[in-house]
C-alpha cells in the first residue's frame, strides 16, 4: 500500500534539489535583473537601521513599482563594513545606491573613485553644505549627538554640558561611547579631530580612556547601558535617545557644548545617498536617489521612531527633539572630516588598542 | 591479489566521503594559503579569548555534568519535558536568551564584563554536556553500577564510580563548549569585552580583506583544531554505543533538591522568552505590528531544512559505501574539525575563494553546508553503529539491486539518528547570524539577522514580537528537519 506522504516524496526531493541548484554561486555584480520581463529593482547598501529604513522602502515600493533590494549592516560594525565592501566590489559593484546614516564613511567613498555623479531632481532646496556641487552625494534627514543621561542616577545640576567634562574625576567609570571605529562615533571623533586638530583631540580621547569610559558595541547599546543603570551617562545618536524616552526609561537627553561665548557644538550630520560609480541599475539607481532625500521622505523619517531632522526647508521636524535651526551645530566640513578618518582610526588604535 | 583488490576497492569507496570534506574544508586552505604567502599572527586578543571561554565552558561542564548525572540516576517527575525544555536552550545562541532577560525589569541588562558574559553563555551552553552525559549514563553497566550502589557512600560512588564512568561525556562537552565559545562573537559584543572573534568581525567588516583578517584567525583556528582532536576520542566515547549486557542506571526516586536544580536551565529559559512576551505585549509608548514578511519567514524555513536534508543526504551517500569499513570513523574525525571552526571564519574562507575563483558569489547554503556536513557524517556513524551487523548481513541476502536494498532495507533502520542529525544541523543554520550577515544577496534577509538587526533600535514590542516569531519559526525548522528521514521509514519494506 502506498501512503499519500509516500507518493508526494519525491516531489519533496526535487524541491530540495531545485533550492541547491538555485544555491548555487553565480558570479557577483549580477544583481538581480531590472530588465524588461522581470520585476524593476533597485539595489540600496543601507547603514540606516532596518526598522528606520523599511518604511522609506515600502513608500517607494508602493509609488513606483520598483522593488528594493537593501543589505543592511550589524550594529557592531555600522557604515563601515558597507563602505569596505562596496571598496571590494569596485570592479563589480552589486549596489546602486548607497544609503549611509554616516556622512563621513560616505563622503571618503567620493576620494576612492566609488561614486558616481547625479544631481538628484528633488535636492534643490537642500542647504549647499550638505551635498556636493558636483552631486557625488546627498544629505538628507540629519541626526544630531546626544548626550543620554539616567535620571535615576545624575540629578540635574550634575548633568554634563560639554564633551569635555566627560574626561574629569567625578565621571570616572560612568560614561559609555560606542566604538570610535565604526557608525557616527567615528565621524563625532573625527570631527573633533578636524575642530582641535590632532594632538588636542588625542589628547581627549586618551582622556577618556583613563578616565575608564565604557566602549560599547553601537550606539545602541550605549543607549542600553544608561537605560539600564550600567553606566551614567552615554554618547550616541538622537534617534537612540529618543527610542530610550519613547519607551519611558529613566533618562533625559542633553545637547551638549551649546553655551558659552564661543562653543563647541553638537555635531549634525546627515544621511548621505549616493550613486555607485558602475551601478549595475544605473537609472533605477537615479530615481531612487530622487525619492530618498525628496521632502516626502523626510517626512516619514521625522515623523518615525528615527526622529531626524528634514534639511528641506519646511518640513514638519521631530517631536521630541527642540527645531534644528535653535540648535548650535559643530561647524565641520564633511569631506574633510571624512580625510581625517585614518587619522583617528589610527589614534583610536593606539589609545585604545582596537 | 584478491587482498590488493579489495584494499582499492575500499580507498575507491572512501572517495566520495573524502572529496566532499575536501570541498567543505576549501576555504580553511585558502586561509592557509595566505598565511603561506605572508606568515604573521595577531594574538592580541587571544589570552582574553582562552579565558572567557575556558572559564564558560568549566562552568557548563559543572553544571550540565552536574544536570546530566541527577537525571541519568534519579528516578524525577517529568524529567523528560525538563531534560526537552534545558535542550531548547542549545537550538538558539546565547545571545537569543540573553536579550529576552534584558527586556525583564531584573537588573538582569546591568551586567557586563567578560566574567558575565562567560556566566551566561555557560550556562546557556550547558545543556550539551547534560545530554552528553545522559547519554554516557545509559550506557553505565548496570550491574557495576548497583554494587556501588550496595557497597559505597554517595560521596565515594560518585567520585570513584560515577565521575570516572561520566568522564569522556563530561570531557568533550567542556571541550566542545570551548569550542563553540571560541567562536562566540556576539555575547563578547553584548557584554562589551573583546575577544578573537570580534578582531575577526570587526577587521573583517573594516576591509573586508580576507588576507588582513587571517593574522587573527589563524591561531584561533589552530586552537579550535586541537581542541577538536582532543574531543574526538571522548566523544566517539559516548556516542557510539557499547556492544552488549545490561545497561543504565537503575533510577531511584530523587529529592525535591534533584527536582529544582533540574528546573535551573528551563527556568533561565522561560524567564527569556518571558522578557521577549512582555515587551511585546506591555512595553508603552510603542506601535505595535508584524515585523517580518512572509517571504523571511518561509526562506527561514526553506534554508535550513534544505540544507539540513541535503546535508544528511550528501553524506549518506557519501558514506554508505564504507558504512562497513574502518575507514568511516577516521573520515569522520576532519568532517568534525570542520564543524569546530566558527561559522564567520568559513564564511569569509568562501568570500575568498569566491574573490579567488574571479569574484563569484557563494550562497550562504554552501557555507552552511561546509560547516554541517561533518555533523551529518557523525550522525550516520552513530546510527549505523546502532544496527546489529547481522541484520545488514540479512538485507544481503533479499534479491534486489544495492541501491533498492539501502534505500528500503538499511537506511531505514538509521531513521532516528539521521532525524536527530537533520534536526540539530537545521536549529545551527536556522540560528546563524554570522554567514547570513556576510553572505546573504541584497534583498534577501533571515529571521535570526533581523532580529539581531532590529534589536539596534526598534521599540521593545517589535524586538519582543519577532523574538517570539524567531522561537516558534525555529520550533518548525527542527521539526521539518526531523521529518525528512521519516521518508525513508516510510520506503521501508519489512
Amino acid at each position: 500500500v502506498t501512503s499519500p506522504l509516500r507518493r508526494r516524496s519525491p516531489v519533496i526531493f526535487r524541491v530540495a534539489i531545485a533550492f541547491a541548484l538555485l544555491s548555487c554561486g553565480r558570479q557577483e555584480g549580477n544583481a538581480p535583473s531590472s530588465g524588461s520581463n522581470a520585476t524593476p529593482s533597485v539595489v540600496v547598501y543601507c547603514s540606516a537601521d532596518k526598522e528606520f529604513a523599511e518604511p522609506i522602502f515600502r513608500a517607494y515600493e508602493v509609488k513606483t513599482g520598483v522593488r528594493v533590494l537593501p543589505l543592511y549592516d550589524t550594529e557592531e560594525t555600522k557604515t563601515a563594513g558597507l563602505t569596505a565592501r562596496l571598496a571590494a566590489e569596485k570592479a563589480r559593484p552589486r549596489a546602486d545606491v548607497f544609503w549611509s546614516s554616516d556622512t563621513s564613511r560616505a563622503v571618503a567613498l567620493v576620494d576612492q573613485g566609488l561614486t558616481a555623479t547625479y544631481v538628484p531632481t528633488t535636492a534643490a532646496t537642500i542647504p549647499g553644505r550638505y551635498k556636493s556641487t558636483n552631486g557625488t552625494w546627498t544629505g538628507f534627514g540629519a541626526r544630531i549627538r546626544v548626550l543620554l543621561y539616567n535620571t535615576d542616577r545624575v540629578s540635574s545640576s550634575d548633568i554634563p554640558r560639554s564633551i569635555l567634562d566627560l574626561t574629569q574625576p567625578r565621571w570616572k567609570g560612568r560614561v559609555a561611547v560606542s566604538n570610535p571605529h565604526f557608525g557616527t562615533m567615528s565621524f563625532h571623533a573625527a570631527a573633533l579631530f578636524v575642530k582641535w586638530g590632532n594632538d588636542k583631540a588625542g589628547n581627549f580621547l586618551r582622556r577618556l580612556k583613563d578616565n575608564g569610559a565604557v566602549l560599547a558595541a553601537g550606539n545602541s547599546d550605549v543607549k542600553d547601558r544608561v537605560a539600564d543603570g550600567r553606566v551614567d551617562v552615554g554618547i550616541m545618536d538622537e534617534d537612540d535617545a529618543v527610542v530610550a524616552v519613547r519607551e519611558k526609561k529613566p533618562v533625559g537627553i542633553v545637547l551638549l557644548d551649546q553655551d558659552g561665548p564661543d562653543p563647541l557644538g553638537t555635531p549634525l550630520m546627515p544621511n548621505v545617498a549616493l550613486l555607485v560609480q558602475g551601478a549595475p541599475h544605473l537609472e533605477q539607481g537615479q530615481r531612487f536617489i530622487d525619492f530618498l532625500v525628496s521632502s516626502e521622505a523626510e517626512t516619514i523619517l521625522a515623523a518615525s521612531d528615527a526622529a531626524q531632522f528634514p534639511l528641506h526647508p519646511g518640513v514638519a521636524g521631530p517631536k521630541l527633539l527642540p527645531p534644528l535651526d535653535t540648535i548650535r551645530t559643530m561647524d565641520v566640513d564633511y569631506l574633510e572630516v571624512a580625510r581625517r578618518l585614518p587619522v583617528m582610526d589610527a589614534a583610536v588604535r593606539d589609545i585604545f588598542g582596537l | 591479489v584478491t587482498v590488493g583488490v579489495a584494499t582499492r576497492r575500499e580507498l575507491l569507496a572512501t572517495l566520495p566521503l573524502a572529496v566532499l570534506f575536501t570541498m567543505a574544508a576549501l576555504p580553511l586552505v585558502l586561509l592557509a594559503g595566505f598565511f603561506v604567502a605572508q606568515p604573521s599572527i595577531d594574538v592580541s586578543s587571544l589570552a582574553a579569548t582562552l579565558k572567557f571561554a575556558i572559564a564558560g565552558a568549566a562552568l557548563s561542564a559543572v553544571v550540565g555534568g552536574g544536570i546530566g548525572a541527577t537525571v541519568g540516576t534519579r528516578d524525577l517527575p517529568g524529567w523528560r519535558w525538563a531534560v526537552a525544555a534545558s535542550s531548547s536552550l542549545i537550538a538558539a545562541p546565547p545571545a537569543f536568551w540573553w536579550i529576552g532577560l534584558t527586556r525583564l525589569s531584573t537588573g538582569f541588562g546591568r551586567l557586563s564584563g567578560a566574567l558575565s558574559g562567560s556566566i551566561l553563555a555557560g550556562l546557556m551552553l550547558a545543556p550539551i554536556t547534560m545530554l552528553l552525559v545522559l547519554a554516557a549514563a545509559r550506557e553505565i553497566p548496570s550491574n557495576a553500577y548497583e554494587a556501588a550502589r550496595v557497597s559505597l557512600g554517595p560521596a565515594r560512588r560518585f567520585l570513584f564510580v560515577l565521575f570516572p564512568l561520566l568522564r569522556p561525556a563530561v570531557t568533550a562537552g567542556f571541550l566542545l563548549t570551548t569550542i563553540l565559545l571560541l567562536g562566540e562573537s556576539e555575547i563578547p559584543f553584548l557584554f562589551g569585552f573583546r575577544t578573537s572573534m570580534t578582531d575577526v568581525v570587526t577587521t573583517f567588516s573594516q576591509t573586508f580583506d580576507v588576507g588582513r583578517t587571517v593574522p587573527i584567525i589563524l591561531p584561533m583556528v589552530v586552537i579550535v583544531l586541537i581542541l577538536g582532536l582532543l574531543m574526538v576520542g571522548p566523544l566517539l566515547t559516548v556516542m557510539l554505543s557499547a556492544a552488549s549486557g545490561g545497561r543504565g542506571v537503575i533510577r531511584k526516586r530523587g529529592g525535591l533538591v534533584f527536582g529544582i536544580a533540574l528546573l535551573a536551565l528551563p527556568l533561565l529559559g522561560i524567564l527569556s522568552l518571558s522578557g521577549y512576551a512582555w515587551a511585546a505585549t506591555t512595553a508603552e509608548g510603542v506601535r505595535r505590528t508584524i515585523p517580518v514578511g512572509a517571504s523571511t519567514v518561509a526562506m527561514s524555513i526553506a534554508e535550513p531544512v534544505a540544507c539540513a536534508l541535503a546535508s544528511v543526504a550528501l553524506t549518506v551517500v557519501a558514506a554508505y559505501p564504507i558504512r562497513r569499513s574502518g575507514a568511516i570513523r577516521a573520515l569522520v574525525v576532519p568532517g568534525l574539525l570542520l564543524f569546530c571552526v566558527p561559522a564567520a571564519v568559513l564564511a569569509i574562507g568562501w568570500i575568498g575563494v569566491g574573490q579567488f575563483v574571479g569574484g563569484v558569489f557563494v550562497a550562504p547554503a554552501v557555507a552552511h553546508l561546509s560547516r554541517t556536513v561533518g555533523v551529518a557524517a557523525l550522525g550516520f556513524l552513530i546510527a549505523y553503529s546502532r544496527v546489529p551487523r547481522s541484520l545488514d548481513d540479512a538485507a544481503r541476502l533479499v534479491n534486489m539491486s544495492a541501491v533498492g536494498r539501502a534505500w528500503h532495507l538499511v537506511l531505514p533502520l538509521l531513521v532516528p539518528s539521521l532525524a536527530a542529525s537533520a534536526a540539530l544541523t537545521a536549529a545551527l543554520i536556522f540560528a546563524d547570524r554570522d554567514v547570513a550577515s556576510l553572505l546573504l544577496e541584497p534583498g534577501a534577509s533571515r529571521l535570526m539577522l533581523n532580529l539581531y538587526l532590529l534589536s539596534a533600535n526598534a521599540p521593545s514590542s517589535v524586538i519582543g514580537l519577532t523574538a517570539l516569531i524567531v522561537f516558534v519559526t525555529g520550533a518548525v525548522v527542527i521539526g521539518l528537519a526531523a521529518a525528512g528521514p521519516f521518508v525513508l521509514w516510510l520506503r521501508r519494506r519489512e
